[in-house]
């Protein structure tokens, strides 16, 4: 019965069977949820710009897990884009106050009242 | 007032970092009620994305409050503050995850895999009895007791099935998991049924078990998703593995979810039976919670255990131990009598050992 269409002389040659396919080792593999399709709590990301796909504006072929992959790249990229113009503005006003000092000042906390400090508990996750 | 102070109200006293996400941590702790260790996970609300919070934690707790078996990470005493923190008190596993486990000390003997993945699969089976799924397997949520026992955890992404007026399961259309452990269906966004979706990471845990590697490599995911969907697994040839054990996996690695096996497929399925002779494989649950799955389906020939899985194969088929490149084909059969029986259509020609359809000639594998 099925035993004929398995593969009774099957001889896969020795380059076949070795592990020519290179395998790759047991790793974490992180969790995703469309979450994105949500607005997060202001608390979560103070980021006007940021814009999270919506499942109500999902083309019908959704990607399902793949987009929620690509929304999280999308928003830890533009994450990254904040932090580094935080940190250059930050930069920029360590070196108006400190002329010629360079931006290793050691009296930083004293730039506290500076408004832009205030985001980066928020970007620190 | 700190988590610290809270807990030490509570009759915890807080203990090292565990882990720690976006909006959640766990940390061990000692309770002076249990006498024991315990890990609490501890939720900040106001970190917390509005879904997470309307959704799936609500979900979370009410099925930890209902769930209690011997391999799942048992959930003492959930609580909430008024500043916005949810405390969740659970069981400690304390010999990690069963990923570090397998890059620390490589893949598992068949034996050892046999055990474990028999103790999940009951964990899941008693989840899906209760129509919860969980839809996030994985390694990394695979906990280990001090024995090395499994211990599912994180039911972050879990919800009750729900069915319809004639019983029929709804299809879940929240696409959630881990990439490497998620079924092409869910991959593609094509609404699923979850129980089905819990299957087939089932199969991506017991090849990384017994293969120490990844079935398939994440890195990319269109290129993943086709050799999936071919329904193509590769086992490295070093391994070694039994007929018997490629077989379960190329079956629950299933891409057409039609024809994915059911979780009493693979409590029946002749790898999972436990070995004679008293070897270490025999899995017992000292729990005693469930008889059905831990008793022999059938008795084994003296000195036959290496070869058990012929059990229902024709007679003369049992190859040597030394070959076990060759065995799959009496295993091909066993698994089509086997679903012929359980009324699962069976499609042996498609039986892949080593890297492909071994009806097709060898193919090239993924570029």
């Amino acid at each position: 019965m099925e035993r004929h269409t398995s593969h009774p002389n099957r001889k896969v040659p020795a380059k076949e069977e070795a592990n020519a396919v290179p395998l790759c080792r047991a790793k974490p593999s992180p969790s995703y949820i469309n979450l994105q399709a949500s607005s997060p709590p202001a608390t979560f990301l103070n980021i006007q710009t940021t814009k999270l796909p919506s499942v109500d504006h999902k083309p019908k072929e959704c990607l399902g897990l793949l987009e929620c992959m690509y929304a999280n790249l999308q928003l830890q990229t533009q994450l990254a884009q904040q932090q580094m113009a935080v940190l250059e503005h930050l930069q920029a006003s360590v070196t108006q106050l400190a002329p010629g000092r360079g931006s290793n000042n050691s009296s930083l906390p004293a730039l506290s009242p500076n408004p832009l400090l205030n985001h980066l508990p928020q970007f620190s996750k | 007032m700190d988590d610290a102070a809270v807990l030490k109200r509570r009759g915890y006293l807080l203990g090292i970092n565990l882990g720690e996400g976006s909006y959640a941590k766990v940390k061990s702790a000692y309770s002076e009620r249990l006498k024991f260790n315990v890990a609490i996970k501890i939720i900040d609300r106001k970190k917390a994305p509005a879904d997470f919070l309307e959704k799936f934690l609500p979900r979370e707790i009410e099925i930890l409050a209902m769930l209690n078996h011997c391999s799942i990470i048992k959930t003492y005493e959930i609580f909430e503050t008024s500043h916005g923190k949810v405390y969740i008190v659970m069981e400690l596993a304390v010999q990690g995850d069963l990923l570090e486990l397998i890059k620390t000390r490589g893949a598992l003997h068949e034996d050892e895999a046999r055990k474990k993945f028999h103790q999940l699969s009951l964990a899941i089976k008693y989840c899906h009895d209760l129509d919860v799924v969980h839809r996030d397997l994985k390694c990394d949520n695979l906990l280990l007791d001090k024995d090395f026992n499994i211990k599912l955890s994180d039911f972050s992404f879990s919800k009750r099935c729900l069915r319809d007026d004639s019983g029929r399961m709804a299809l879940s259309k929240t696409f959630c998991g881990s990439p490497a452990y998620a079924a092409p269906e869910v991959l593609q966004g094509i609404p699923y049924q979850p129980k089905v979706y819990d299957i087939w990471s089932l199969g991506v845990i017991l090849y990384i078990m017994v293969c120490g590697s990844m079935p398939y490599d994440d890195s990319n995911i269109k290129k993943m998703l086709r050799i999936q969907k071919e329904h193509r697994v590769n086992f490295p040839r070093s391994k070694h593995l039994t007929g018997e054990c490629k077989d379960l996996i190329y079956h629950m690695l299933q891409p057409d979810v039609n024809r994915r096996l059911h979780i009493d497929e693979i409590l029946s399925h002749c790898w999972m039976q436990p070995k004679a002779r008293g070897s270490p494989s025999v899995a017992i649950n000292k729990e005693g919670e469930s008889s059905r799955g831990t008793e022999p389906l059938w008795t084994p020939e003296p000195g036959s255990d290496k070869k058990s899985a012929t059990k229902l194969e024709p007679e003369g088929e049992a190859q040597p131990q030394a070959q076990p490149e060759t065995k799959p084909e009496g295993t091909a059969m066993q698994m089509s009598r086997q679903s012929e029986i359980l009324g699962f259509p069976s499609k042996p020609s498609t039986m892949e050992t080593e890297e492909g359809p071994p009806q097709q000639p060898p193919e090239t594998r993924a570029q």
